[in-house]
């Protein structure tokens, strides 16, 4: 039942475990130990993302869950949002709740447990940190170009690294 | 493992320990990881009574030692590009702008700082840099010129020529400010005296013939003192405008939170455009003294990379350590330690009308064994009302083994009893009210509490633990003779909570002190 789509050009390594209806895009790097649970609806990853270590990507809910491009996933975080745009940063084990969705160029600090009661959407450029997220600012975007010019370089250098020292995985449809 | 730390008492207060149960008890005792010990005193020393001096100022972000000249100088701030992030309180960056952002008229790469937390930057406060080095110098420019130290330097323009005729008066009068500028507090602060009216009687009951006569000078100059008017008008016209903004207000966004207010003392800013960077504040390494003899306990290493002593002199390493477990409820705790819920108030609450066994570890930190002798002072109730508990301990000469290596250690006696299992605990006969287990330089004593039926709050009670160790005389004739030994004692009183009698009824006049 497990439809795994898997762009020729991702690094995904064998050790991650997926299941459901997953699409990761192109450019993408999976890095071994992650979950990406596609339970209930289909999870669609875009292009360019770096998903580290530890990171668990949970959809419970029918919805597509759809991640953009150029995101960076740290070690250990966990994310049940519905939508989450472009660029952006969840931090090393933050979590995210499934009331939240993300637009682009947000950065969740490390260790901030991000759950808001109510459904909301975090506007761009929002940087939340402090206790359980309680504290947010609106970032003037500086040095987001710098920022997306290195992530690049990034995935570049993981994408030629990483399968030198993991095996890959291929997708069920090419 | 076990409930908290056995406190230890300072005898700086009060010479011997008071009642636990009085609310002035608990500033006296303190965990013996946070005390010292003076070796030529030979008595304990606290945070409390240990005198205190600054060894070395340090900035904490770049780790630069400051010369305690230039601490004065730089205003106890970081003269390098050290800055606090007015939003978050994170230290700040040096970044370069994005070329993109910037005017394309603008040649040359401008600095920012960038607060890598909040993502604040300067370019909110339109704060650019041309050179990443020495920032603050070029921040202190800008800041030169804000109100506060204008009407700092027209008080100062203001007092300095009429404190100047004064000072000739002074017998020592020197040419060079700096001791016209101590003189002249000295002065003001006379002055300031004598202008409450009765001080003028005091000063001069309270003067020699010489000091009189400047007085006397003075007091014929008062009158001349003009007037100082501050060239800053008073606040209430912007204050009108501040209150009616925010009353027309229709989005926060801009506006601070009180918190990000505080950073500036003189007018706090209300738009997020006038937050200001703040220069990191200094922090400084101390070095501790016995109050008594001035021997040195503690003296850090002088560079600010390092976080070893030079001298390092703690309680911990002559006084013994104690413990105290519960030892029939290890199997409960243990299950709530798997389930990950803390359990240290489970293990801390006693029932009113039982009677507990408790274990008391000692270690012991000498390179000899040690004897001891445990003295109980017994609760007393407060007032008329009976001791609501009791504790027994053994009376006799507790021997601890000394701190050597790991194979030194002899095996454990053979002859001890079991320590007994959970479900053995209405078996009171069958606990041992003495040594329950030697292993290496740790002695387990068992001990017993009874609780009565009227027992609640804390179960403190106070210990007076006494060991004599033996300490050789290292000052003798000759080297190769073995000095003579000779058996020094040591007393300190320690509090041992051995847990808490939940509050039965809401109302109740005894605060639990935690």
């Amino acid at each position: 039942k497990d439809r795994i789509t898997i762009h020729s050009r991702a690094v995904v390594c064998s050790d991650v475990d997926l299941k459901g209806d997953v699409t990761i895009g192109s450019n993408t790097v999976v890095h071994p130990k992650v979950t990406i649970y596609a339970i209930a609806g289909p999870i669609i990853i875009g292009s360019g993302c770096i998903i580290e270590e530890g990171v668990v990507i949970v959809n419970k809910h029918k919805e597509t869950m759809r991640i953009g491009d150029e995101n960076h996933l740290e070690i250990n975080s966990r994310t049940e949002s519905p939508s989450i745009g472009n660029c952006n940063l969840i931090g090393t084990r933050a979590r995210v709740h499934h009331t939240v969705s993300i637009s682009s160029y947000c950065v969740i600090q490390p260790a901030v447990i991000f759950s808001p009661p109510m459904p909301e959407l975090l506007p761009e450029y929002t940087v939340v940190y402090g206790e359980g997220g309680s504290e947010r600012r609106t970032w003037s975007g500086q040095g987001a170009e710098q920022e997306r010019a290195l992530r690049q370089k990034h995935a570049e250098y993981l994408r030629e690294l990483l399968p030198k020292f993991n095996r890959q995985r291929k997708g069920d449809v090419d | 493992m076990s409930g908290p730390p056995v406190l230890y008492h300072c005898p700086c207060s009060q010479l011997h320990a008071p009642p636990p149960s009085l609310p002035s008890a608990a500033n006296q005792s303190h965990p013996l990881e946070t005390l010292y010990f003076c070796p030529e005193c030979d008595a304990i020393r606290c945070a409390r009574c240990v005198s205190v001096e600054v060894s070395t100022y340090y900035c904490p972000n770049c780790l630069f030692e400051v010369p305690s000249a230039s601490v004065r100088a730089e205003k106890n701030r970081c003269a390098r590009n050290c800055f606090v992030c007015p939003a978050c309180s994170n230290t700040l960056q040096t970044v370069s702008m994005d070329p993109s952002s910037s005017t394309p008229s603008d040649p040359g790469e401008k600095y920012i700082l960038y607060c890598t937390y909040c993502r604040w930057d300067s370019t909110l406060v339109a704060m650019t840099f041309d050179k990443p080095q020495g920032l603050a110098s070029q921040f202190q420019k800008i800041e030169d010129d804000s109100p506060s130290m204008r009407e700092l330097e027209r008080l100062r323009d203001h007092f300095e020529p009429l404190l100047r005729p004064r000072t000739s008066l002074h017998p020592y009068t020197h040419a060079r400010s700096s001791s016209a500028n101590n003189a002249a507090l000295a002065t003001l602060r006379r002055d300031g005296r004598d202008t409450h009216g009765h001080g003028m009687r005091a000063s001069r009951l309270g003067r020699s013939g010489r000091a009189r006569d400047v007085e006397r000078e003075k007091e014929k100059y008062e009158d001349d003192l003009p007037s100082y008017k501050s060239i800053t008008a008073p606040d209430e016209p912007s204050e009108q405008e501040d209150i009616s903004l925010l009353r027309s207000l229709t989005e926060v966004d801009d506006i601070l939170p009180l918190s990000q207010q505080q950073t500036d003392s003189w007018i706090p800013p209300l738009y997020m455009t006038d937050q200001r960077p703040l220069r990191l504040p200094l922090q400084s390494k101390k070095s501790k003294r016995c109050p008594a003899c001035r021997h040195i306990l503690i003296r850090p290493e002088q560079k600010a990379q390092s976080t070893k002593f030079k001298v390092k002199i703690v309680a911990a390493n002559y006084l013994p350590a104690l413990e105290v477990s519960r030892p029939e409820d290890a199997s409960v705790s243990h299950v709530r330690r798997r389930t990950g819920t803390v359990g240290s108030s489970g293990e801390m609450e006693l029932h009113a009308g039982r009677s507990y066994h408790f274990v008391l570890a000692l270690t012991n930190p000498l390179y000899d064994p040690i004897n001891l002798r445990l003295g109980l002072q017994q609760p007393s109730g407060e007032g008329t009302s009976k001791p609501h508990f009791a504790v027994h301990l053994p009376t006799n000469t507790i021997g601890v083994a000394a701190f050597t290596d790991v194979w030194d250690y002899d095996e454990d006696e053979a002859g001890e009893e079991d320590v007994p299992r959970a479900g053995q605990k209405d078996l009171p006969g069958r606990w041992k009210l003495g040594v329950v287990e030697r292993k290496a330089n740790t002695t387990k004593v068992g001990g017993e509490l009874v609780l009565s039926r009227e027992a609640q709050g804390d179960v403190k009670v106070n210990l007076l633990v006494t060991y004599t160790y033996k300490s050789e005389d290292s000052q003798a004739a000759d080297g190769k003779e073995k000095g003579e030994a000779e058996l020094k004692t040591f007393a300190f009183w320690t509090v041992v909570w051995l847990g808490t009698v939940p509050l039965r009824q809401p109302e109740s006049t005894s605060q639990p002190v935690s």
